[in-house]
């Protein structure tokens, strides 16, 4: 049986000794480098991947945009995952804002985390739990197809049967909505919901988990 | 009562805009290590609580590298919190080390809290898209006697055939779930050091924190 390939995905930010322990303890058949700073081809890191025929990339990311950040490091691990590859996430290098947008993209893929600051710590998230995993299908749909705030009026005004009141409900158990009282009263986003939205419009074809 | 969490490292900054933004805060609880920076930082976030006449509360992470006891440490304050009627607004992961960033930003995937980033040039609060997922939930009731029974008999891995035998199950039954675990990344079959031939069951010590076996 063939086995399993493996993405490693090092946050980088100036120092290779950041990125080293990782490659040398992780198995990698591919290695992303998340950086917020452009590397040079002649770059010291780029040279030594290179030379030691690595096969890699490099993710620039925007460090002002901590969740666009996150959406690209998941969106390149998911991509991995789908070909049936293993990936892990080593946080270790670069500054904090990277290390936590890659933390986020690991649990929203549940891919591994590690990190070899001090000495080698991993830590398996044994299945993903981000946004696509925990908002059910019919919620996401609803968060991103209404206009927000939303009357409660309108609300009110649907039929018994209408499939919306319950949906919202169960949006706000979620914290995702909030009833401000205001005249007329108005459902709004809390900012969870608003991260999520965002989160949302800013991933093509996420389409939420089946209950 | 409402209370506000924050993992804290060497800059007051990282914590203070969340207790400036949340209203109604009435305690705060917060999580960083012995180091001098800190102990600064944490003197300078008291000094505010005291002004803005908030309790304020620190739980010391001994060791802010292990991403498994400082998740644990976070979690059971959480519950404690909530035990006590504590409404928790919001868990601020700014601050501390990347593994108490990560262990706080897991406690609040696996406990459905709001969490907030604070940007370190801007200052400004970024919320995170973050919602309650319940590990223990995506397992079948079966699936979760084979890992509770691999978890109590960590300290000897076992091959599938001794797990059947130990639980009183049959043989296809525990492979079935073993397959299924597997690609669910939960356990591993790694070679049996006694016997090369053979594969025994390993699990890792997330596994404590995951499915609620602690």
């Amino acid at each position: 049986m063939e086995s399993r390939k493996e993405l490693l995905v090092s946050t980088f930010g100036k120092d290779i000794g950041e990125i080293v322990a990782g490659m040398r303890s992780l198995p990698h058949d591919h290695l992303i480098l998340v950086t917020d700073t452009s590397l040079d081809r002649n770059d010291a890191v780029l040279s030594l991947l290179d030379r030691l025929g690595i096969r890699h990339e490099v993710l620039l990311v925007d460090p002002s945009d901590i969740t666009g950040s996150a959406l690209l490091i998941e969106g390149k691990v998911q991509e991995h995952l789908d070909k049936g590859w293993r990936a892990r996430v080593d946080i270790t290098g670069g500054r904090k804002l990277l290390s936590d947008a890659a933390m986020l993209a690991a649990l929203s893929t549940g891919a591994e985390v590690c990190c070899f600051e001090v000495e080698a710590r991993r830590f398996p998230l044994l299945t993903a739990m981000g946004v696509r995993e925990a908002l059910p299908k019919d919620l996401a749909e609803v968060l991103r197809s209404q206009v927000w705030p939303m009357s409660m009026e309108k609300v009110r005004g649907l039929g018994k049967n209408h499939t919306l009141p319950p949906k919202l409900r169960r949006m706000k158990q979620l914290d995702l909505i909030r009833l401000e009282d205001r005249d007329p009263p108005l459902i709004c986003l809390t900012e969870r919901g608003e991260a999520c939205l965002d989160w949302m419009l800013r991933t093509n074809g996420l389409s939420g988990s089946s209950e | 009562m409402v209370a506000i969490l924050g993992t804290l490292g060497f800059r007051a900054k990282s914590l203070l805009p969340t207790l400036e933004s949340t209203p109604g805060v009435d305690k705060v609880v917060v999580f960083c290590n012995d180091h001098p920076r800190a102990s600064e930082a944490l003197a300078e976030v008291q000094g505010v609580c005291g002004l803005m006449g908030i309790r304020i509360d620190r739980v010391a992470i001994p060791d802010a590298f292990d991403l498994l006891q400082a998740a644990k440490a976070m979690r059971s304050q959480v519950r404690q919190l909530k035990k006590d009627g504590h409404e928790i607004a919001v868990f601020n992961i700014a601050g501390g080390t990347k593994m108490m960033s990560a262990a706080a930003l897991l406690v609040c995937a696996m406990e459905g809290l709001n969490s907030v980033y604070v940007h370190d040039e801007t200052y400004r609060e970024i919320p995170l898209p973050l919602l309650k997922v319940d590990y223990s939930q995506l397992l079948t009731t079966a699936q979760k006697e084979i890992l509770v029974y691999i978890w109590t008999n960590r300290a000897q891995p076992m091959t599938q055939v001794e797990i059947a035998q130990g639980m009183g199950k049959h043989k296809a039954t525990i492979n079935h779930h073993i397959q299924i675990l597997e690609g669910k990344n939960i356990l591993h079959l790694v070679e049996d050091p006694r016997d090369r031939r053979k594969k025994v069951v390993r699990v890792d010590d997330a596994l404590e924190l995951m499915l609620e076996i602690d």
